[in-house]
């Protein structure tokens, strides 16, 4: 193997960090429950589970995700 | 931007598999490389476990089959500069958590394009196109702990400053472990965020378990109201903003993130040092961004944020 293969490539020196069998937190992998997408915070607040005042989009001071300039993707050119 | 990513998460395979090495370790570190070549901050791979893939996608309700055998994690900062500067929950809150999202979404459907180019099945998955819950993927692949912030994954260097993306293969790798730097009795030392939290929504209390998951509970209808409808900014972000964790990469901070992952004394030390010598608060000098909002397509100065000027 050649050096470049044995150099270190990683941004962190995640190679130094103490390695563990499982996640430091329990996970019961026989009890976890696969989710549907469609319940996360988000996705429920779009359909409008929080109520009226808080429907993504529903008003210029409620946007949340698009009322700022730089998180709205560009517009399509037309020339 | 993550709009554009929506339709390009998955394609067709090459019908012949390209003269690559078979050996996963090598290929791991390939796809790895290729990550960071992509200008990934952090990367880890896993199984991927059969509970963290949705029963049902969003809006419409499709029954989701992914048998993939491993998961590839891409994180992207949010960016320390920008993060010292905020509040947290300003009108550049959420493109911080979006520009990452973007990024790690661009980076993931990049890779999960070259492995189906060399003969294997990938999809990516990103902000605005899952099919897997993105926190069990990373505690797996080795890339944080989950941490009091409300079912988030924190990073050992760049705490809960970063958005990630994934993907599925089939392609052979070599996986992860998962990781151990000391999270869980920080956090259960140090509540900052949930004393930071504009909404309450985080708890003070210890873990509990939840659908098989140990966690700590946190009021979800809470914290997505105020980044849905927070009114004085986009979207928020104060947890990430005040975390202890959330610090730059310089010689000091790299010490004191050794110190306080090999000692309960340090961890203890770290949380009353990050109030006294004044972190989390924001720097209005360093604000690079104009504070403007969107009204019906038309820009505007946002009225005062009575918060910011409350802090300062």
């Amino acid at each position: 193997m050649s050096g470049y293969h044995k150099r270190e490539f990683e941004t962190f020196p995640v190679h130094k960090l103490k390695r563990v069998q499982r996640p430091t937190t329990l996970i019961l992998d026989d009890k976890v429950q696969r989710v549907d997408e469609r319940e996360s915070g988000f996705n429920k607040a779009v359909r409008g589970d929080y109520g009226d005042e808080e429907i993504m989009g529903k008003n210029s001071r409620q946007k949340g995700n698009d009322s700022f300039p730089s998180t709205q993707p560009p517009v399509p050119s037309h020339g | 931007m993550t709009a554009y990513l929506r339709d390009v998460v998955n394609g067709i395979v090459a019908t012949q598999k390209a003269p690559i090495p078979e050996d996963p370790e090598r290929l791991s570190r390939h796809i790895k490389e290729l990550a960071y070549f992509l200008r990934a901050d952090a990367v880890g791979i896993c199984k991927l476990p059969s509970y963290a893939v949705y029963t049902n996608s969003f809006p419409n309700g499709e029954s989701i089959e992914l048998n993939h055998e491993y998961a590839i994690s891409v994180l992207i900062d949010q960016d320390w500069r920008t993060s010292s500067a905020t509040m947290g929950n300003d009108w550049i809150s959420n493109s911080m958590s979006f520009l990452s999202y973007s990024t790690s979404g661009f980076i993931a459907c990049i890779i999960a394009d070259y492995i189906r180019r060399l003969g294997y099945p990938a999809r990516a998955h990103h902000a605005r196109n899952y099919q897997v819950v993105v926190p069990p993927i990373l505690l797996w692949a080795g890339l944080g702990e989950m941490c009091r912030i409300g079912d988030c994954v924190l990073h050992p260097f760049l705490g809960p400053r970063f958005k990630a993306a994934v993907v599925t293969t089939d392609l052979p790798l070599a996986v992860d472990k998962p990781i151990d730097f000391g999270l869980q009795d920080f956090c259960s030392k140090c509540a900052k965020c949930a004393r930071e939290c504009p909404s309450g929504a985080l708890s003070f209390s210890g873990k509990v378990m939840y659908n098989g998951y140990e966690h700590w509970p946190t009021d979800i209808e809470k914290c997505t109201k105020m980044r849905v409808g927070n009114p004085r900014g986009s979207g928020c972000g104060t947890c990430i903003k005040v975390c202890p964790a959330n610090k730059p990469y310089t010689p000091f901070h790299r010490a004191v993130g050794w110190a306080v992952r090999h000692s309960s004394m340090a961890r203890s030390i770290a949380v009353r040092a990050d109030d006294l010598l004044g972190y989390g608060k924001p720097k209005p000098e360093k604000q690079w961004w104009f504070d403007l909002e969107d009204v019906d397509g038309v820009l505007r100065i946002p009225a005062p944020n009575i918060d910011s000027e409350d802090k300062n």
